[in-house]
């Protein structure tokens, strides 16, 4: 089974479908409380990121950016985890802001160059593992 | 984590549940960051009033609202002593609701948070220019902000330190009066990784505006650019632009600026012995694409013009004031000239805001557009409200910020341009555009570096090298448009080589003569002319990609060519 190692950014284990965002999340004004990535352009453009576990470089755009999403898990649409390749303090807020399993800093392979949209994989935030458990 | 024991105290609950919580978050966020310990705090700004998220606490307080929001429970709250809070930008702080077209319900509860918050010891300027109200952190202070052009402006000017965050982590901050150790916080971390070579017009506000929302567009996520270039040393005006902009189209959160900023007064002290990671240009036709960005196409009636993001200094406001005095803005047209109210005090006891109200415009204080709503008392929507821009046919912003941020959030036209565009555009209700040339800048790929300025002798066929062209400099070519001319430092625009191979050679005999051109422009590069180039030496520039220089170029049109960025302007056309 595929693994990547990561850095434990906040505790807790989810088992998920990815959605893959390559150049990130615009924050303000790219998700909308309702979970839809509403950013013009975005690959995953319209696809709802309740549920599912998030894979991106970092945070994106403005400073806003962890009270973007904590609106969005305030109506009940938060993701499931997330992944960050590399951590800032925006993603870093928004981690611990909303309390979901999250994984950042990897060192060997990159999760956003490795994982697709639709991959179902564990992450573990105690560990810092993912492990890719179904290929899309 | 290391902890200091007063650390260890606050985290048993010694100070109280808001501060052991606040503290636990902070622990939480500087292990998710990575960070060993923390540092202690002394300036925080936030926002106070009533933001949209707001909605989803009980409203009772504001101490109610953000210990729930925040920390997770409704409790008790106080402010870290050694820190100086101040409110951030807001929705509306002093001006007459009916002016922004908010509810008067959602201005009484804002102020009871406002009274709620100056209880607590938190400044009321609200502003996204603290600096200006005396909130001024020096070299090395660590600070915490919810502003992110507050965060470059902070890093980059004033040597503070400061990570972007956000509004939660700022408000944990602002509570238990630590951060974490980590990102700018360390002075070895904030070392320049990529160069922006600056070769725009860099002469007026408005440039800089331009100016840091182009170099936002051009860098990389996380990158901490380092400006160069003779431009004249920029004022407080222009970098607070330009850091609004940047920090709309970046995540950029230090921007070292060679010779200006204290940690950039060489290009060897910004980048600390790190190698530059990237080096870019920025040039006109750079700052052009922003324009086209920000500003509708086109022109239109306007009925609502805004000046003032980040909130106008005293010199902008004394500046607007002058333009304006004896003139009148046309009815219909709302002018709002936004600032932090202390300097709105200063500006009243000189009379500017006497001048600018004589002449039907409104200085607010507080807040901008982008935060005018009726915030938590709807239900969040899709799309943020912004309800200054209620019912308007058309909208002019001096701000980058503003006309980028406030596209998708409305239907109206948004116009973007200077300061005096903007009110001129006030007086007369409509938008005009500049007639200029069509084209004024082309941008192709630079093959022989140097700047040059020259007239421009066009050859829409090319000259045939051998037999065209004597060793005087002179164009021998039968029947040529240009027959008869020298080449003697003139710009040669033409689409290619032509004829034989002798086509470099010919115009390196030329050149042994002493004639040569001063610079070449072809609209396509071959085999022939990159020999000619070479061989001369002189700047040249080829293979453009948008629109080709020789159909919109005329002779004797003086251009400015700079074989290096592959740039090339019209200065002046030879029509004028």
């Amino acid at each position: 089974m595929e693994k990547l190692m990561g850095r434990p950014v906040f505790p807790g284990v989810a088992e998920g479908e990815v959605i893959l965002c390559p150049d990130s999340i615009q924050g303000f004004l790219g998700i909308a409380a309702s979970g839809v990535i509403v950013e013009k352009g975005h690959p995953e453009e319209g696809k709802n990121v309740k549920g599912k576990i998030l894979v991106m470089p970092s945070s994106k755009g403005s400073i806003a950016w962890a009270m973007s999403f904590k609106q969005v898990a305030l109506e009940g649409n938060a993701p499931l985890a997330w992944a960050f390749t590399k951590i800032d303090s925006k993603c870093a807020t928004a981690a611990v802001s909303l309390r979901i399993p999250a994984v950042a800093d990897f060192k060997d392979a990159d999760p956003c160059a490795v994982l697709k949209t639709g991959d179902i994989i564990r992450l573990d935030g105690n560990t810092g593992v993912i492990e890719i458990l179904k290929k899309a | 984590m290391k902890l200091t024991d007063h650390e260890k105290q606050m985290l048993s609950g010694k100070f109280g549940r808001a501060k052991q919580l606040a503290l636990q978050k902070v622990v939480q966020f500087a292990e998710a960051l990575g960070a060993e310990e923390l540092c202690p705090v002394t300036k925080a700004t936030f926002t106070v009033g009533l933001k949209r998220w707001f909605f989803y606490s009980s409203l009772k307080s504001y101490p109610a609202s953000a210990t729930k929001l925040y920390l997770g429970e409704e409790l008790p709250l106080s402010f870290d002593e050694d820190c100086l809070g101040m409110n951030d930008c807001d929705a509306s702080l002093d001006q007459d609701p009916a002016e922004i077209n908010q509810s008067r319900a959602f201005y009484d509860r804002s102020h009871a948070f406002y009274d709620d918050a100056s209880a607590l010891g938190v400044a009321q300027a609200s502003t996204c220019t603290p600096y200006q109200a005396g909130w001024i952190p020096l070299m090395g202070e660590h600070i915490v902000t919810t502003e992110s052009s507050n965060v470059l402006f902070c890093n980059s000017v004033w040597g503070a330190m400061v990570n972007c965050g956000g509004s939660e982590s700022t408000f944990w901050s602002a509570v238990c009066g630590r951060t974490p150790l980590w990102g700018n916080h360390i002075k070895e971390n904030r070392y320049g990784t990529h160069i922006f070579h600056i070769k725009c017009k860099t002469d007026t506000i408005h440039d800089w505006d331009l100016l840091g929302h182009a170099l936002g567009r051009m860098m990389p996520t996380n990158a901490r650019p380092v400006l160069v270039g003779d431009f004249e040393r920029p004022c407080m005006e222009k970098l607070k632009q330009c850091f609004a902009a940047m920090a709309t189209t970046s995540s950029a959160e230090i921007c070292h600026i060679v010779g200006v900023t204290p940690e950039a007064q060489t290009l060897q002290m910004a980048l600390q012995g790190h190698e530059p990671l990237e080096e870019f240009y920025v040039t006109d036709r750079e700052i052009a694409r922003s324009q086209d960005f920000l500003c509708a196409p086109g022109e239109g009636p306007v009925d609502y013009v805004s000046l003032g993001c980040p909130h106008m200094s005293i010199e902008e406001l004394r500046t607007a004031a002058r333009y304006l005095e004896g003139k009148k803005v046309k009815e219909g047209v709302k002018l709002h000239l936004w600032t932090a109210s202390p300097v709105e005090q200063i500006a009243r006891d000189s009379g500017f805001v006497r001048i600018i109200e004589e002449a039907g415009g409104k200085v607010l204080t507080g807040g901008c557009p982008m935060n005018t709503c009726n915030g938590c008392m709807d239900p969040p929507s899709e799309h943020r409200s912004c309800t200054v821009l209620e019912g308007i046919v058309g909208a002019a912003f001096d701000s980058a910020k503003q006309a980028h941020y406030l596209k998708s959030s409305t239907k109206a036209p948004l116009y973007y341009g200077d300061l005096f565009k903007c009110l001129d555009t006030a007086v007369s209700g409509y938008w005009t555009t500049d007639k200029g040339p069509e084209q004024t800048a082309f941008q192709g790929r630079g093959i022989i570096p140097g700047v040059v300025t020259g007239e421009a002798l066009v050859c829409p066929d090319s000259i045939q090298g051998y037999l065209g062209l004597a060793a005087n400099g002179v164009i021998i070519e039968k029947g040529h448009p240009e027959e008869g001319k020298s080449i003697d430092d003139k710009i040669l625009v033409m689409p290619s080589s032509k004829g034989s191979i002798a086509w470099a050679f010919s115009f390196k005999q030329a050149y042994i003569e002493g004639h040569r051109p001063l610079g070449w422009m072809f609209t396509k590069i071959d085999s022939k002319c990159a020999t000619a180039a070479v061989s001369l030496g002189v700047s040249a520039v080829c293979d453009f990609v948008d629109g080709d220089p020789v159909e919109h170029i005329k002779t004797g049109d003086l251009i400015r060519l700079d074989g290096q960025t592959g740039e090339v302007c019209i200065l002046k056309r030879a029509s004028e």
